[in-house]
């Protein structure tokens, strides 16, 4: 799916593999939510300059994992993308634009943590979500619907100067 | 010298004009009768819309700044993109022209939130109208494949983004596309063109089969609309200008034959074919009642009265002959000899009062 998302996406550097940005990413999204920077692609791009060096990625990516395994979302049969707030117009353009699948699955994991807060249980190990089955699924299309939004935000306050 | 030999391979008409004002058109042989029904359409909707090097709405911002004009238009022959704009900016308005041949993205958000509202609304802006129904149908039953495509895409079948860039590859080939500048220097264009690199790949060119003798009745709401329509071969074009312009051409206002009896009639020129149509609209009864005499009218038309017509045929011939698509083949008295015998027809709108064609 990462391959896929990649593909698709050039902007999109993908800096996976041996490193495990995923908790990482819930990782500094977390942290920045205490510093009310909401814009994913500043996140993203924090991530990825952390992940760029190794001294840095030694000490964040291994209290990420931890962070993100005892944050408890997977035990309810979330991905962590499905927790980002999506009562934004940028989150309402990116959930649009999932492909049929992808939004498929969404809600039918959002629905499984709904029923399991209900009962008061929690899906038995074998069930929860798998680290390696938490993937950005949702990032590439807010950092595409983000740059969107940025991009008419720039052009709607330009300066026009004549030479 | 790579990039001279590719130059060569663009078709490229320059002509210089007065004032401060240039324009380059590029008409890409790919219009609706090229690939499925309606894949044209959607093709030429995504057309100035995000692209590699730049967003859709970055392009509109820049080139409203520049004061350029541009427009994607579709035609049954052709897309073409249309650029206007002062003559210095020629360098911005090649390259985004470059873009748009190469480097389109064909997001799929772009598909289901730009391109097929868009479409779907010119259909459903056309189709209000009977006598476009009436017309897509005479194409239908002239031309069956491709001229016989209908022009827009009409909803009934999905194409994923990925279906419109692929057939995007197959017609934005060197052998396809043609550029028309107007205004602008011939070197510096030729030289701007030079980044331009476009697959070589020969688009196979489908042999144009007509058909005649068929009749098409379609149950509609609004003024009802009839018509006779005759498909014909490029070398018959100036004949059906001679026979248009004897009985009354759309083009030329002036009292006709056919005006009088509340008909109008019409050639439309494409690259490999013709339809050449007399229709009339309205009330139904009074419809009948003239595309009946307009059948009587044209099979009577006499060979003098054909030959005093050259000159307004010329008259037509000019005024629909444009810098982009040239009409060349000459009109004297030598084909001023045709004879309409058999035709298609089209009945559109209340059907029951509407006369069949054998009622003609």
């Amino acid at each position: 799916m990462l391959a896929l998302a990649s593909m698709n996406f050039p902007n999109w550097k993908s800096t996976r593999g041996q490193l495990e940005p995923k908790e990482f990413a819930f990782f500094t999204i977390e942290i920045f939510k205490s510093t009310n920077m909401q814009s994913v692609t500043s996140i993203v791009k924090v991530s990825n300059f952390i992940l760029s060096r190794p001294t840095l990625a030694k000490v964040f990516v291994p209290a990420a994992k931890a962070f993100a395994k005892y944050a408890g979302y997977r035990e309810m049969g979330l991905k962590f993308n499905d927790l980002l707030l999506e009562e934004t117009p940028v989150m309402q353009k990116a959930i649009s634009r999932l492909p049929a699948d992808l939004s498929y699955s969404r809600v039918y994991r959002l629905i499984t943590a709904h029923q399991l807060s209900l009962s008061n249980d929690l899906l038995p190990p074998n069930k929860a979500v798998k680290a390696e089955e938490d993937d950005d699924y949702l990032i590439p299309y807010i950092l595409e619907a983000e740059k969107e939004a940025f991009e008419k935000a720039e052009l709607d306050n330009i300066e026009v100067k004549t030479k | 010298m790579l990039s001279r030999s590719a130059i060569r391979s663009y078709s490229v008409t320059v002509r210089d004009a007065p004032g401060n004002l240039s324009s380059v058109s590029v008409v890409i042989n790919g219009g609706s009768k090229a690939g499925k029904s309606g894949q044209a359409h959607l093709l030429s909707k995504f057309n100035f819309l995000n692209n590699e090097l730049k967003s859709g709405l970055r392009f509109t911002r820049e080139s409203e700044l520049l004061g350029g004009i541009v427009s994607s238009k579709l035609t049954r022959d052709s897309i073409i993109l249309n650029t206007q704009f002062l003559r210095e900016d020629l360098p911005y308005f090649v390259e985004s022209l470059n873009n748009v041949l190469t480097k389109t993205s064909f997001r799929p958000h772009e598909l289901s939130e730009i391109v097929l509202p868009s479409a779907l609304n010119d259909f459903t802006q056309a189709s209000k109208s009977n006598a476009f129904k009436g017309e897509e149908a005479l194409h239908k039953i002239s031309f069956k494949k491709g001229y016989g495509n209908s022009l827009y895409y009409d909803g009934s079948k999905s194409f994923s983004s990925e279906d419109i860039k692929e057939f995007s590859k197959t017609v934005y080939t060197s052998n396809n596309v043609e550029f028309f500048a107007s205004g602008v220097i011939e070197e510096d264009f030729k030289s701007f063109l030079s980044d331009l690199s476009l697959p070589t790949t020969s688009v196979e060119s489908v042999p144009v089969k007509s058909y005649i003798g068929k009749e098409s009745r379609i149950q509609s709401s609004g003024p009802s609309y009839a018509a006779i329509g005759l498909p014909i071969k490029p070398a018959d074009f100036a004949k059906f200008d001679i026979l248009s312009a004897t009985i009354g051409s759309s083009l030329l206002p002036s009292s006709s034959p056919l005006s009088k009896i509340g008909a109008i009639s019409r050639v439309l020129k494409y690259k490999d074919a013709g339809l050449f149509i007399v229709e009339s609209s309205g009330d139904a009864a009074q419809v009948s009642e003239s595309i009946k005499k307009a059948k009587s009218l044209i099979s009577s038309v006499s060979s003098s009265d054909l030959k005093s017509s050259v000159k307004s045929a010329n008259l037509l011939q000019a005024l629909q002959s444009s810098f982009e698509s040239p009409l060349s083949y000459s009109i004297d008295e030598s084909s001023a000899n045709v004879k309409v015998t058999d035709f298609n027809y089209v009945a559109v709108g209340d059907i029951d009062v509407l006369p069949f064609a054998d009622d003609l």
